[in-house]
C-alpha cells in the first residue's frame, strides 16, 4: 500500500482536544506527522489588554480548562509581581491545597482519557469516579466544578469552608488507597505493559532543546521541577519530593510518563494533608471573605514600565505569566499579557516522537504527553 | 525501567490482576456482601508510605461532631459510598438525577454564598450604584436608571407628608421644577399626544449646601448655579429596569464581591436557567430571586447598615448645630 | 435418527410437526393436489422450526445486551440509567410522547392505560418535579426490580429504523450495499445449525459443525468489503486490519473445534453433545487448554475488547462501519452481537454439555428442567466472561494481536489438538463409551497447578531489587543552565 496521509482531527476522540494531527502512514507504521494547532484559539492575551487586573483571573481559569487552579494562579502570582503586593501566609497555604487539589485532578483527568486511549473503558470510569471526589472538594472551596475565579490578588477569595478539612482529608486518605487499584488495573496488566513500554521514546537533551517540562521531562529523568527549583509560595515549607523517574538508555517511554504523573498525584495528595496540617491558623478557623488573614491590599492600576513575571509549575509543565502595565483606563488593564503555555511547546516535539511507531501506538504516545489544546491555542 | 513492585508483562498480570480487581470493584457495588472488609479499598492493603490507611480517627470523629454548624453533624463517606439511612444498601456512586439531588444528599456542596450558582438580586436595597455592571468582564449586566423626584417631595407645605422624602445631600441629586411645566403637564392629553409627556423637572448634582444657598451643577447644561432652598428638592437615581444576560454569565462571581451595598448574590441554583431561545436567558427581575433566609438576612444587614449612617448623620447635624448655636 | 440419551420434555419439533401434519392434512390433503401433502407439512415444519429458534435467538439476544449493560455498569462502579420502561410513556423537552397507546387503532391501547394507571397507584413516585409528574405520569423510579433498562435495546432498535441511509458520494456503491447483506445474512445463517434442544433445532445435518464454522467465516469478506467500499481511510484501515486479524484467528479456531470433533467423534452438533451426555464428562474437563483457546480465539473473531483494534474508537473512530447509518448499521451491530451471542452457545455445546444438566444422575426430576433452559443459562454463563474481559483489559495492538495468534494460539491448539486425539485414541473406551473418572480429575488438577503457577511465577529478590523510591535518590536543586553542563 502506497502511503498516504491521514488526518486525525480537528474532533476526534482520541487527540484530548481540538487540533489536527496529520500523519503519513505506510501500511501501519507511521512515517512523517504534522501538527496542526490554533483551532481553538479564542485571543485570550488580546481580550485581557481590556480587562482590569481582577477581572482577568476568570480568564486565566479558561485557558486550560482541565486545571484551571494552576492557570489562574499562574496569573495571580505574576499579577502580584506587577503590582508588588504582600500576600499573608495563610492565603499562601490556602492557595497550594487549591492547586495541588486541582493538580490531582487534572492528572486524573488525564488518565482518565488515557486509559481509553489504550482500550480499558473501566478505568476511565474509575479516574473520573476519584476526580469526582476531588471536583467536590474543589467545589466546596471555589463554588463551582471546573472555573472557580478562586485566587485573589493579595489572597484568596474566601477561607476554608466549615469541615472541609474533615472531608479533605477523608477523601484524600481513601484516594491514596485507590490509587493502588489502579496500579492493578493498569502497572498490573500485561496488555497496557506491552502497549505503552518499549513505545515513545523520548530523550532528555532533546527535550531540554526543545524546551519540554514538567513531568515530560522529569520522566526522562531530568529532575527539574519549579516549585523545587525556584521554590515559590510555601512549597519549600513542605515536606514533598519531586517524582521523577530513571529511564533507559533509549529516553523515556510512554509507561515513564505515565508513571510520573500517578506518583506525582501521591505527591500532591501528601502534600494537600502536610499543608493542612501546617496552616497557620489551623484548619478548621474560618475567616471571613475580605479578611486581612487572608487577602491583603493590593493596588489597582500599574503604570507604565511596571513588568511582572513568575513561572509556574503547572500540571503539564512550566507556565509564565509576563504582564506589563500602563494599559488603558490609566493604568487599571495591563499594556500586554503574554502567555507561555507548555503545551504549545511540547506537541510540536511529542509529534516527532510518533514517527517510527505504528498507528495504534498514536493515542498511546500523544496521550502520554497530556497534550491540553485549551491552553496551546490560548 | 519498571517501578511499580508488580509491574510485570507476565502471564499473572495478564489476567488474573486485571481480572481479579474489577470483580472486587463490581462486588463492591452490591448492597450486603460489598460492605464487607475485604472488598475495601484499604480493606488488605498496606498503607502506603507510612501513612494510616484509616478514614477517620475517634479523635477527629469526636471533634468534629461537636460543632453546631448542620453541615458537621452529617455522618461523612467520602465516596458516598452510604448514606444514614442505608447504611449497608447503597453503592455506588451515581446520584439519580433528578429523582436524588445531590443538594440534599451533601449539602455542604451547594452552601448559598460558596456556590456560584444563578445570580439573584435583592432589588429593594440596591441603589442602582453599577458597581457591578463595571465589574463584570463580559458585560452581562444591564440596568437602566433614572432620576426622579420622589413622590412624597411633590406635596405641598402643609401636607402632612411633606419633606419626608429625599434629603438633599451633598454629591446627591436636586430637582428643579421647570417653568412652565405645571401648566403643560395640566395641558397633556396622554390618550392623544404624539409625543412624550413635557419634563417636569429638570435634575442636578448638589455641589455645595453650606449656608443659604445650595449650589447645584446642572446636568443639561453643566453650569454650577446657586439656588435658594427653597427652590430645589432632593431627587433620587432609581432603577428601571435590570436584566442579567446568563447566557454569557460566567459564573465568576465578581459581581457578588463588587457589591456595596449586600444586595447581589450568587444562590446555589444549577438548574432551571434553561431556555429556547437567547432572549429567554435574559433574566428580568422577577427571575432573579434569592433564598427567602438569605433574601431576610440580607435586607436586614442592609437596612441596619443604612439606619445607622443615617442615625450617624443626625447625630454629627445635631451637634453641628448645638455647636453654632453655642 | 439419532438416539437420545435423554428426553426433553419439551419436544417442540414433534408438536410441530404434529401440528403442521394435521393442517396439511386437512387443507392439501383434502385438495386434489393430496400427494403433496407431505412435502408442504415438512416445508412448513421446517419454516417454523427457523422463525422459532431465530426468534427466540433475537429474543435472548436483548437479554444478551441487558446483562452486558448492567455487568459493566457493576464493573465500572456506576449504576446505569434505569428508567428506560418509563420513557416509554414520558416525553421530554415538553413535548409528551406520553399516552401513545391512545394512537394505537381499534383501542387495542386502554388495556395498556389501564395498566399504567395501576402500577402508578401502586408502585408510583409521587414527585413534585415537573419532569418526572407529566400527564399525570409519575415516576416508576422505585420500582427499579422492574426489569430495569430491559427495553433499553428495543428501543434502540426502534430509533435505529428511523435513521438515514447514505451512501458516501465516490463508494463503490454495489460493494458497499452487499457488505452488509453478506455479514448480517451469515450471521444469522449459523443460528440455523446451532441446535437449543436434542428436539428444537433448525436444521440437523450430518456434518453441521462443518457447514456451521464455513459460514462462520465468510463474515470477515464482508468486513473487508464494507472497510474497502467506504470510500474512507479510516474504514481501509479498519477493513484491513480486521481481515488480518480475523483470518489469523480462524486457524487456531478452527484446528480447536476439530479437536474436540476428534474428540467427540462426529461433525453432528448434536451427537458431539450427545457423547457428552454418554461418556458422562465434559469436554472442558477432558480439554481445559482447547476450552481456553477456543474462548480466546472467538473473542478475537467477534472482534470484542482485547481485540477490537479494527473499531477502536481511540484512532479509528467506528472502523470500518463508520459510514453506514440506519437500520444497515443497527444490523451489524447486532451481528456483532449475533456472534458473540453464537460463540457463547458454541462454547456451552461443545464444552460444557449443552443441554445437558449438570449431576444429572445424581440429582432427581432435574430432567424435568427444559433443555433449552440450560443452553441459555450456560451460554449467558460464558457471556459473563466476554463482558468480563472488556471490563478488565486493555486493547491490544495490531501486530500484537496477530503476532499472538499466529506465534501462540496456533501451536496451543496443534498441542491441544495432539492432546485430544492421544485421548480418543488410547484413553477413551469405546465399549463402554464413558471416560474413567480418573481422567478428567488428572487433567484438570494438572491444567489448574499449571495455572497458579504460571500466575505466581514471580522472583520476589529481582522484585525488590527493582523496587526503589519513586524519585531518584539523589535529589540537588537545580539552578539556570545546570542543565548545559
Amino acid at each position: 500500500m502506497a502511503e498516504m496521509w491521514i488526518s486525525m482531527g480537528p474532533q476526534h476522540p482520541m487527540t484530548h482536544g481540538l487540533w489536527t494531527l496529520k500523519v503519513k502512514i505506510d501500511g501501519e507504521t507511521v512515517v512523517d506527522t504534522e501538527p496542526d494547532l490554533g483551532y481553538i484559539h479564542r485571543g485570550v492575551e488580546k481580550i485581557c489588554e481590556a480587562r482590569d487586573f481582577t477581572q482577568i483571573t476568570p480568564y486565566a481559569d479558561r485557558l486550560c480548562y482541565a486545571s484551571a487552579n494552576t492557570w489562574s494562579h499562574a496569573y495571580i502570582y505574576a499579577a502580584e509581581d506587577l503590582l508588588e503586593v504582600e500576600v499573608p501566609e495563610r492565603a499562601e497555604y490556602i492557595r497550594m491545597v487549591a492547586v495541588e487539589l486541582q493538580r490531582i485532578a487534572s492528572h486524573l483527568m488525564w488518565l482518565g482519557a488515557y486509559c481509553p486511549d489504550v482500550g480499558n473503558l473501566t478505568g476511565m470510569v474509575w479516574c473520573l469516579r476519584e476526580r469526582e471526589m476531588m471536583m467536590d472538594l474543589l467545589q466546596e472551596l471555589g463554588g463551582s466544578r471546573m472555573h472557580y475565579n478562586f485566587p485573589r490578588i493579595g489572597g484568596v477569595k474566601r477561607d476554608l469552608p466549615i469541615g472541609f478539612a474533615l472531608r479533605c482529608r477523608a477523601k484524600l486518605k481513601l484516594f491514596l488507597d485507590r490509587i493502588q487499584e489502579y496500579e492493578a488495573i493498569l502497572d498490573e496488566s500485561t496488555i497496557f505493559l506491552v502497549r505503552t513500554q518499549g513505545v515513545g521514546y523520548a530523550k532528555a537533551e532533546e527535550m531540554i532543546n526543545h524546551g519540554v517540562s514538567g513531568p515530560n521531562v522529569r520522566a526522562a529523568g531530568h529532575n527539574y521541577d519549579v516549585r523545587w527549583a525556584h521554590p515559590y509560595s510555601i512549597y519549600d515549607e513542605l515536606d514533598w519530593e519531586p517524582s521523577v523517574e530513571r529511564p533507559s538508555i533509549k529516553g523515556s517511554d510512554c509507561y515513564d510518563r505515565y508513571r510520573v504523573r500517578v506518583e506525582e498525584m501521591r505527591q500532591s495528595a501528601l502534600m494537600v494533608l502536610d499543608g493542612l496540617d501546617k496552616m497557620p491558623g489551623g484548619a478548621d478557623t474560618h475567616y471571613q471573605s475580605g479578611d486581612p488573614a487572608i487577602l491583603g491590599k493590593a493596588p489597582a492600576r500599574a503604570a507604565e514600565g511596571q513588568t511582572g513575571f513568575h513561572h509556574f509549575e503547572d500540571s503539564r509543565g512550566e507556565s509564565m505569566f509576563y504582564l506589563a502595565g500602563g494599559g488603558d483606563e490609566r493604568g487599571k488593564h495591563p499594556y500586554r499579557v503574554s502567555i507561555r503555555s507548555p503545551m504549545f511547546i511540547t506537541i510540536p516535539y511529542a509529534s516527532k516522537c510518533m514517527i517510527g511507531y505504528k498507528i495504534a501506538d498514536i493515542p498511546a504516545i500523544m496521550g502520554s504527553f497530556d497534550p491540553c489544546i485549551g491552553e496551546t491555542d490560548r | 525501567m519498571a517501578y511499580h513492585k508488580h509491574a510485570t508483562p507476565n502471564f499473572r498480570n495478564l489476567i488474573v490482576r486485571p481480572m481479579w480487581i474489577t470483580l472486587k470493584a463490581a462486588l463492591r457495588t452490591f448492597p450486603i456482601i460489598g460492605r464487607s472488609k475485604f472488598l475495601q479499598s484499604h480493606g488488605t492493603s498496606k498503607p502506603y508510605h507510612g501513612q494510616e490507611a484509616n478514614l477517620l480517627s475517634d479523635a477527629e470523629r469526636e471533634m468534629y461532631t461537636a460543632q453546631a454548624h448542620p453541615v458537621i453533624g452529617q455522618k461523612y463517606a467520602p465516596d458516598r459510598e452510604t448514606t444514614e439511612l442505608f447504611p449497608h444498601f447503597e453503592r455506588p456512586v451515581t446520584v439519580m438525577y433528578p429523582y436524588e439531588r445531590l443538594e440534599e444528599m451533601e449539602p455542604w456542596l451547594f452552601v448559598p454564598g460558596n456556590y456560584n450558582g444563578r445570580i439573584g438580586v435583592i432589588w429593594e436595597t440596591c441603589t442602582a450604584c453599577k458597581a457591578c455592571v463595571r465589574i463584570c468582564p463580559n458585560d452581562c449586566l444591564h440596568m437602566e436608571t433614572e432620576t426622579r423626584v420622589n413622590v412624597l417631595d411633590m406635596t405641598e407645605e402643609g401636607d402632612e407628608n411633606h419633606g419626608f422624602g429625599v434629603e438633599l445631600e451633598v454629591g446627591g441629586m436636586a430637582a428643579r421644577r421647570l417653568e412652565g411645566s405645571e401648566e403643560a403637564a395640566a395641558n397633556f392629553q396622554l390618550s392623544t399626544a404624539h409625543e412624550a409627556p413635557p419634563e417636569e423637572y429638570e435634575f442636578g448634582e448638589v455641589i455645595n449646601l453650606t449656608g443659604d444657598t445650595i449650589s447645584v451643577r446642572w446636568n443639561a447644561s453643566g453650569t454650577v448655579e446657586d439656588v435658594a432652598a427653597g427652590e430645589v428638592v432632593g431627587a433620587e437615581v432609581d432603577i428601571v429596569s435590570g436584566r442579567i444576560d446568563l447566557g454569557r454569565c460566567m459564573f465568576c462571581g465578581l459581581c457578588m464581591e463588587s457589591c456595596p451595598f449586600n444586595s447581589f448574590f450568587m444562590t446555589n441554583e444549577y438548574d432551571g436557567m434553561s431556555g429556547f431561545t437567547r432572549e429567554d436567558l435574559w433574566f428580568e427581575a422577577d427571575r432573579t430571586r434569592v433564598l427567602p433566609v438569605q433574601h431576610a438576612e440580607a435586607v436586614d444587614i442592609e437596612l441596619a447598615k443604612r439606619a445607622d449612617q443615617a442615625r450617624k448623620k443626625a447625630e454629627k447635624a445635631a451637634a453641628k448645630a448645638a455647636k453654632s448655636e453655642a | 435418527m439419532i438416539l437420545l440419551a435423554t428426553e426433553d420434555v419439551l419436544t417442540i419439533r414433534d408438536w410441530v410437526g404434529i401440528a403442521t401434519d394435521f393442517v396439511s392434512e386437512n387443507t392439501i390433503g383434502m385438495s386434489r393436489h393430496w400427494e403433496y401433502t407431505d412435502s408442504v407439512s415438512n416445508f412448513l415444519t421446517e419454516f417454523i422450526m427457523c422463525v422459532m429458534v431465530f426468534g427466540g435467538i433475537m429474543t435472548t439476544l436483548l437479554i444478551l445486551l441487558w446483562m452486558e449493560r448492567k455487568l459493566l455498569g457493576r464493573f465500572m462502579d456506576r449504576r446505569g440509567a434505569r428508567t428506560s420502561l418509563r420513557s416509554l410513556w414520558v416525553g421530554e423537552n415538553g413535548v409528551t410522547a406520553g399516552e401513545w397507546w391512545n394512537q394505537l387503532p381499534f383501542g387495542t391501547g386502554v388495556p395498556v392505560g389501564m395498566l399504567n394507571q395501576f402500577l402508578n397507584e401502586v408502585a408510583g413516585n409521587d414527585h413534585e418535579l415537573e419532569a418526572v409528574s407529566r400527564v399525570k405520569n409519575r415516576s416508576y423510579h422505585g420500582v427499579w426490580w422492574m426489569l430495569p433498562g430491559f427495553f433499553q435495546n428495543l428501543a434502540d432498535g426502534m430509533k435505529f429504523l428511523t435513521k438515514e441511509h447514505m451512501v458516501p458520494e465516490k463508494a463503490d456503491r454495489y460493494v458497499f450495499e452487499i457488505a452488509p447483506f453478506l455479514i448480517i445474512a451469515t450471521t444469522v445463517m449459523c443460528f440455523t445449525f446451532i441446535p437449543l434442544s436434542p428436539n428444537f433445532y433448525s436444521n440437523n445435518s450430518e456434518m453441521s459443525i462443518l457447514f456451521l464454522m464455513a459460514i462462520f467465516s465468510v463474515a470477515p469478506l464482508g468486513v473487508f468489503f464494507a472497510g474497502w467500499s467506504s470510500n474512507n481511510k479510516y474504514t481501509l484501515l479498519g477493513g484491513i486490519r480486521s481481515a488480518a486479524q480475523l483470518t489469523a484467528y480462524e486457524i487456531p479456531l478452527l484446528v480447536t473445534v476439530l479437536s474436540v470433533v476428534v474428540l467427540s467423534g462426529s461433525f453432528n452438533l448434536i451427537e458431539v453433545i450427545e457423547f457428552q451426555a454418554d461418556s458422562g464428562v465434559w469436554n472442558i474437563f477432558l480439554l481445559p487448554l482447547g476450552g481456553v483457546l477456543f474462548l480466546v480465539a472467538m473473542v478475537a473473531e467477534v472482534e470484542r475488547i482485547p481485540f477490537d483494534m479494527p473499531e477502536a474508537e481511540a484512532e479509528l473512530v467506528e472502523g470500518w462501519w463508520t459510514e453506514y447509518g440506519g437500520m444497515r448499521w443497527g444490523l451489524m451491530f447486532a451481528s456483532e452481537y449475533l456472534r458473540t451471542y453464537a460463540a457463547c452457545l458454541l462454547f456451552a455445546h461443545f464444552f460444557l454439555g449443552g443441554w445437558e444438566a449438570p449431576f444429572e444422575d445424581t440429582i432427581p426430576y432435574i430432567h424435568y428442567v427444559p433443555h433449552i433452559l440450560w443452553v441459555f443459562l450456560k451460554a449467558w454463563f460464558m457471556f459473563v466472561f466476554f463482558v468480563w474481559f472488556r471490563a478488565a483489559l486493555h486493547r491490544v495492538r495490531t501486530d500484537q494481536i496477530l503476532e499472538f495468534g499466529w506465534r501462540w494460539l496456533l501451536p496451543l491448539s496443534l498441542v491441544n489438538l495432539a492432546m485430544a486425539t492421544a485421548l480418543r485414541l488410547w484413553v477413551y473406551d469405546g465399549i463402554n463409551g464413558e471416560w474413567p473418572l480418573l481422567i478428567p480429575i488428572l487433567i484438570t488438577s494438572i491444567s489448574l497447578a499449571l495455572f497458579i503457577l504460571l500466575s505466581v511465577d514471580e522472583d520476589p529478590e529481582a522484585l525488590e531489587a527493582q523496587t526503589r523510591p519513586f524519585s531518584v535518590q539523589t535529589v540537588d536543586v537545580a539552578s539556570p543552565g545546570q542543565h548545559r553542563e
